[in-house]
């Protein structure tokens, strides 16, 4: 009943059209630079002498990969954390969650339904930003086998080249573990989100500690710090692209993110079920 | 009610403990590079920047560091050994003679007051031709290494050893390219191998925006390295994912070579070996015979 009520909550608000809305928007102003990008420095030249640039790279998989991983990085935890924002000091904010509390229905119990409402639609998100790279890639530019190089968004170690079926296959896959990896800045605004009333204080607080931690792990300063910033284990989905994937890194590197996801929320939940004022 | 939050919250923070426990595999021991570890049958390859950058300023080799050196060197007991940054051939001879009479070399040409210098055990190096290393125009050791050492004697390989221009990438690309060309062209069907500082920082682990002046270049630089030849297959990287070489937690230090033919057994930087002022560790791979 109240996993029902959020999701019928959550498809009136429409946040969901509009953030797949943002996300084509992003696709599209993507697919401009890369196509200008790719005439601006091959001009048509197809020869590999000391450059991996040539049109036959820059196929529509290398973007649907491409815009994948930015948008990862950059749009969809700013989605995850207004999501968790709204979800529980929006609806401070609005009273509704002190009518909540009024019926009989445990904090726990809200607590859950909402994250998973929330889990869902950062599901469907990454999904969505996936497929319509995808098939934006299709149309657009057409696929082929996908080709990465070492040193270029650090996708790969070596030169790798994946037939086209096995290349969709790795895309499958990277959906449920890059949809894990935003579990992590999810629970962290789930975390903030429960002592904050304002959903606006609540989203720009989870937004701006997610760029700080993110920007910290890119300094070579911290490197020491790196291993135990979740921002750093976040792209672990990117191992689903070599040839050979290393099966037991990929997990250890999503066992990280897990454990940081759950300690965020049993912190977030502790402070829901303790608080006494909504 | 306060029961069941507590559990969810006793649970979720000891499942996330477990998680932890693993992603960060605590308890796991340390994965160094460990140079006492070696397979009689393989082929040791070692490269090693000997510049002094820290504390004193930029200089080739000091020789008050030479025995420091000379016995890293004999500690890792190895068959092939690539030195950049020394400073003549009277501190070249030295350290081949501490090495032994088991020991031969050939050197670069002089640039900046520097030399790369190729030392093989046990083994009869045929350097290439002055002129053709004056085309080449850097700092290049190039050379057919026959091994005749029991358990070596079939293997004839082509070996380059290189110090890239640091501080201009085009000037490194154009290099690296060059000899990789050389490579490929002048050395029949032989195992190729191509070991150095490169001065290309692209450890897929970092992010080195900071100090890389030209990281597209360096990018297309490396890949075109590994990338195969118009007549010869495409190179190796034996020490990819090993971590930094260079101060400051920069990988700069490659040893490249062709997969299948010589099989990468193990790899990695040996650390804590640097003579103070150091700026580079030496960096070893353990290469299957075929």
């Amino acid at each position: 009943m109240t996993v029902r009520l959020e999701l019928l909550r959550l498809r009136r608000s429409r946040r969901p059209l509009v953030a797949i809305a943002c996300l084509a928007l992003f696709l599209a102003l993507m697919l401009l630079g890369f196509w200008t990008y790719a005439e601006t420095q091959t001009r048509g030249d197809v020869e590999f002498r000391y450059t991996f640039e040539n049109r036959s790279y820059f196929n529509g998989l290398t973007f649907a990969l491409y815009a994948f991983y930015f948008g990862f990085l950059l749009v969809l935890p700013i989605f995850a954390a207004t999501e968790g924002g709204v979800q529980i000091a929006g609806d401070t904010d609005t009273g509704v969650l002190r009518l909540f509390l009024t019926r009989p229905v445990t904090r726990t119990r809200l607590f859950l339904s909402k994250l998973l409402v929330a889990t869902a639609l950062v599901v469907l998100l990454t999904g969505a930003l996936l497929a319509l790279g995808l098939v934006l890639g299709l149309f657009a530019v057409g696929w082929g086998d996908l080709r990465l190089y070492p040193g270029v968004l650090q996708m790969t170690d070596r030169p790798v080249r994946l037939e086209q079926s096995v290349a969709l296959q790795r895309f499958l896959m990277a959906w449920p573990a890059a949809s894990l990896a935003l579990l992590a800045p999810l629970s962290l605004s789930f975390l903030i989100s429960s002592w904050s009333r304002s959903a606006v204080n609540a989203v720009a607080a989870s937004v701006s500690v997610y760029l700080v931690l993110y920007v910290i792990a890119e300094i070579p300063f911290f490197q020491d710090l790196r291993p135990y910033l979740f921002t750093s284990a976040m792209p672990f989905w990117r191992d689903l692209f070599r040839p050979e994937i290393d099966w037991p890194e990929l997990l250890r590197q999503a066992a990280r993110l897990s454990g940081f996801t759950l300690l965020f929320l049993a912190l977030a939940h502790a402070r829901l079920r303790r608080r006494e004022e909504f | 009610m306060t029961r069941s939050g507590r559990s969810f919250e006793f649970l979720a923070v000891l499942l996330a403990a477990a998680l932890f426990a693993i992603g960060f595999e605590w308890g796991a021991g340390s994965a160094e590079f460990d140079p006492t570890l070696r397979d009689e049958a393989s082929l040791r390859v070692v490269t090693w920047n000997l510049g002094q950058e820290l504390e004193i300023g930029a200089s080739s080799l000091l020789a008050d560091h030479e025995a420091h050196v000379l016995r890293r060197l004999q500690l890792l007991d190895a068959d092939l050994v690539v030195l950049q940054e020394l400073s003549d051939t009277d501190q070249v001879e030295r350290l081949r003679s501490g090495l032994g009479e088991a020991w031969s070399s050939t050197v670069s040409r002089r640039s900046a007051g520097r030399l790369v210098v190729l030392l093989a055990r046990d083994a009869q190096i045929e350097p290439v031709s002055r002129a053709r290393l004056l085309r080449l125009r850097g700092r290049v050791a190039l050379a057919t290494i026959h091994f005749h050492r029991p358990g070596l004697q079939s293997i004839s390989l082509a070996v380059a050893g290189v110090h890239a221009e640091a501080f201009s990438p085009e000037d490194r690309n154009e290099f690296l390219g060059r000899v990789r060309a050389e490579l490929d062209d002048q050395f029949g069907d032989r195992p190729r191998i191509l070991a150095g500082d490169f001065n290309i920082d692209l450890d897929p682990d970092a992010r080195r925006d900071l100090f890389s002046d030209n990281a597209y270049l360096d990018v297309q630089t490396y890949n075109a390295l590994l990338a195969p030849g118009s007549n010869r297959p495409a190179l190796f990287d034996a020490t990819a994912n090993t971590g930094p070489t260079a101060e400051p937690d920069r990988r700069l230090d490659y040893i490249l070579t062709e997969p299948e033919r010589l099989d990468v057994l193990r790899s990695g930087p040996w650390r804590d070996q640097r003579a103070p002022g150091m700026d580079h560790d030496p960096l070893v791979a353990d290469l299957a015979l075929p």
